[in-house]
């Protein structure tokens, strides 16, 4: 177990260095003019001059990337080029947006799509082509479309929820739970549709195994056969299925967060990179890396748990 | 409990939870009876640190927290509020600010002609986006308490209007250096920042200042300023109630009449083709003035204007716009809409065959149809236009350095001289070729040594001059767009994009 800990953990963090420096290159060469960004379209070119030399940029890329990393190495991600803020504080503010949709997203996904999944794989007939369909529906729906619906119709007419923004927590948790109501919705409906279909086709696959007519032939109580032999045999698909959409979850909340203009590192992505905020844009990004590394890693770990030959892998 | 009561009675508690939310969505929605001001804003506020903002849509950030020296009335009127008064000698290189008395900043600090001293020439020596408005400044000295002299190294037609936005800002003087400027402003305005209650880059709550000097300038308890850049997103929140004021676009306009809520709207930004190279140094053809006509004769603005922005705003062939003292009536019409004429004019420039240009393909900003139109609209008269497309930040850069010999540009319209400090002055942004000549200069010292009607007569001839020699071929100017519910009434700024918060009172 720890050495298949070990090699996880390990790939996890090749994953984060062989993003970082790529994305590091990619920024620079861009060549993204941030002086130009934070002086405005009235500066001469020698204040873009003056600029660029302030900040370092007129130093090679590697030197550049070599303070990054000995400053990251230290716990110091730097400054925003624009806001002055450091960007450990500005990322951090942000991420528990982020996280609280993309994570609600997880839960919200991972139970109705075991309900729907389960039901359709049980029930059959009728029950099982409608929720295909349905299934279908929402994964083909793209999430920004849902998202334009579900504001038109739950925000502007109805007004039961607010149309954009975040409340914090601390500050009034219902409001908290009503901003992110819309949101959620929006990004988990493609997550519950192929989540209960895999779970939906493990399940039915399974139901037809040996050992699965064995325990039926001793009379082992339906709901139990359902609940600790099936649904236990058939979640590693499902999981796995969730793994890849908190990736694509994480981008999902770029568009999201955009729509509802929601404070999330989505939004903070979008709007630095636009700026060539490489300080801020570096930010974001090892902090999504790590915790896709974080994510996959405990994904792996409910794997192995629920699955014993996985940990042999 | 059987599983299928279980259910309902889950059922039961998601609907009562989801009524409670939505209940407490319902109660976070705006009113006026609290006095509290919600609206929009579309541009993103890097830091509380004057020096670090570009004035416009910004100074509705700053303008709760600090006092300016000068303020700008909705009927452009320059009226006081630090400076009392303000007097030029008579060579104009010298103005004397009166300040006012008994003003404290919220950290208890008394405010003096020291720390507009102390402000005034950080904001010029920080590498920032309003040093170049402070440029002409030699020295600001405190001459008493109460008496600022600023010192000019040549007379600057914007200096005033300067002093009434961002560069006039003044900051405590002991928040001036502090580390946490950018997060903690220290003014002396009519609220106070909220920080419990703040999410840079999201949300910025005010509260007002008790001690404040002008109670007219603080009409509400709270103020609440959303940062909210995609245009849909504010509209979503106006029609939602969750703010009550906010900027939008022309293609918004119908949506919001059918929602009910009240369009205010202004001429506003001019769109053009800006001729850069006006020597002929990269494209030799645009050398010639005959070819430089032909580029506004080529071009339908009344086309464009009705066909990409609803027909709101006014087809024309000059720079400046209505409110400015460089307008003249007649120029609207200079270059109509004339592609005979243009060839013609190619044809006797010795450009019979057209030639060809290449331009930076700012069409995610200016719109597809736009650039699509207007290289059409070139090319049937023989001007063969390559569009580049570059990172926009690169593009810019690349404009405003001279590498493209000219360029299709949007921008406000504001004072004649912020006109002619973006496109005319030989150090201009938007003159990166640094044309000139003796007309223009002569003019320009004109403007710089004269007032009021003999200056506003030089701004005039300019304007006619730049017109003659098409140093830029305008299509239009058009609409700018400001929404507002019934809860609150608001004046809209001329030759601004977002009125000034001042401009904002509770509906009676």
């Amino acid at each position: 177990m720890f050495v298949y800990l070990a090699k996880r953990l390990g790939a996890g963090v090749v994953l984060l260095v062989a993003t970082v420096s790529i994305v590091f290159v990619m920024l620079s060469l861009s060549g993204a003019n941030v002086a130009r960004t934070i002086l405005g379209g009235n500066a001469t070119e020698d204040q873009v001059q003056a600029k660029m030399a302030e900040l370092g940029l007129d130093q090679p890329i590697p030197v550049q990337f070599q303070q990054w990393v000995l400053g990251a190495l230290r716990g110091d991600l730097g400054t925003s080029y624009l806001t002055q803020q450091e960007v450990a504080d500005a990322v951090m503010q942000r991420a528990g947006v982020t996280l609280s949709i993309v994570l609600i997203s997880i839960v919200v996904s991972g139970l109705l799509a075991v309900v729907l999944g389960v039901t359709a794989a049980v029930k059959r007939g009728w029950v099982d082509r409608l929720l295909q369909v349905v299934a279908v529906f929402g994964t083909a729906l793209p999430g920004f479309w849902v998202a334009l619906v579900l504001i038109t119709v739950f925000a502007v007419t109805l007004r039961w929820f607010p149309a954009t923004g975040y409340v914090r927590p601390d500050q009034d948790l219902l409001g908290w739970a009503s901003s992110l109501m819309l949101p959620v919705a929006a990004i988990s409906i493609a997550g519950i549709s192929g989540a209960a279909m895999q779970l939906r086709s493990a399940m039915i696959d399974l139901g037809h195994r040996e050992y699965v007519r064995t325990l039926r032939s001793r009379a082992i109580p339906p709901r139990r056969l359902l609940l600790i032999h099936l649904l236990r045999n058939a979640a590693p698909a499902a999981l796995t299925v969730l793994s890849l959409q908190f990736v694509g979850m994480l981008s999902g909340a770029v568009v999201v967060e955009e729509i509802f203009a929601l404070p999330g590192i989505g939004r903070l992505a979008v709007s630095s990179t636009a700026s060539g905020d490489i300080p801020m844009v570096m930010g974001v990004v090892t902090l999504m890396v790590t915790m896709v590394v974080i994510v996959n890693l405990l994904l792996d770990l409910a794997n192995a748990w629920l699955n014993p030959k996985v940990k042999t892998r | 409990m059987s599983g299928q009561r279980r259910m309902k009675s889950g059922a039961v508690a998601i609907v009562a939870a989801t009524l409670m939310l939505s209940g407490c969505a319902g109660q976070t929605g705006t009113g006026a009876e609290t006095e509290t001001l919600t609206i929009a804003n579309p541009s993103a506020l890097p830091g509380f640190d004057p020096a670090t903002v570009t004035s416009g849509s910004l100074d509705q950030y700053l303008q709760p927290v600090y006092d300016t020296l000068i303020r700008r009335t909705a009927d452009l009127e320059l009226v006081p509020m630090l400076a009392t008064e303000w007097n030029y000698d008579d060579s104009l290189t010298t103005l004397t600010l009166e300040l006012r008395d008994e003003v404290s900043f919220t950290d208890g600090v008394a405010f003096n002609a020291e720390a507009v001293v102390e402000n005034l020439l950080r904001t010029r020596d920080a590498n920032g986006p309003q040093a170049s408005s402070l440029a002409s400044v030699e020295a600001v000295t405190a001459v008493d308490d109460d008496t600022v002299e600023i010192a000019l190294s040549a007379p600057d037609p914007g200096l005033l209007v300067a002093l009434s936005g961002t560069v006039g800002t003044i900051v405590s003087p002991g928040a001036l250096d502090s580390d946490t400027l950018a997060t903690t402003p220290v003014g002396s305005g009519p609220y106070v920042l909220d920080a419990a209650n703040t999410l840079a880059g999201d949300t910025y709550t005010y509260t007002a200042n008790p001690d404040y000097w002008d109670p007219d300038l603080a009409l509400y308890d709270t103020i609440v300023i959303k940062t909210l850049e995609d245009v849909t997103a504010r509209m979503n929140a106006i029609r939602s109630g969750q703010i009550q004021a906010t900027m939008v676009e022309i293609p918004q306009i119908a949506e919001a009449e059918s929602s009910g809520l009240n369009v205010h709207t202004q001429l506003l930004n001019f769109t053009g083709l800006v001729i850069f190279d006006r020597e002929g140094a990269v494209v030799p053809a645009l050398g010639d003035v005959r070819v430089r006509q032909a580029v506004n004769y080529a071009i339908d603005g009344e086309a464009l204007l009705s066909t990409l922005r609803e027909g709101r705003g006014v087809a024309t062939s000059q720079l400046f716009g209505e409110d400015s003292e460089a307008f003249v009536a007649d120029l609207d019409g200079a270059y109509p809409y004339d592609p005979e004429r243009a060839e013609e004019l190619l044809a006797a420039a010795g450009y019979a065959e057209g030639f060809e240009v290449t331009l930076p393909d700012f069409s995610v900003i200016f719109g597809e149809s736009l650039f699509a139109a207007v290289t059409e609209q070139l090319q049937a008269v023989g001007i063969r236009v390559t569009l580049e497309a570059l990172p926009i930040p690169d593009m810019i850069g690349k404009t405003m350095s001279g590498g493209y010999a000219i360029a299709l540009n949007s921008n406000y319209q504001g004072t004649a001289w912020q006109s002619v400090a973006q496109y005319v002055l030989p150090e201009a942004a938007f003159n990166p070729f640094h044309s000139s000549d003796d007309e223009v200069a002569s003019l320009l010292e004109a403007i710089r040594t004269s007032t009021d009607a003999d200056q506003a007569a030089a701004f005039q001839s300019l304007n006619e001059h730049l017109v003659e020699e098409a140093w830029i071929a305008p299509f239009f100017r058009e609409d700018g767009v400001y929404l507002s519910d019934d809860s609150v009434t608001v004046a809209l700024q001329p030759q601004a994009q977002v009125p000034s918060i001042y401009n904002f009172s509770p509906a009676k």
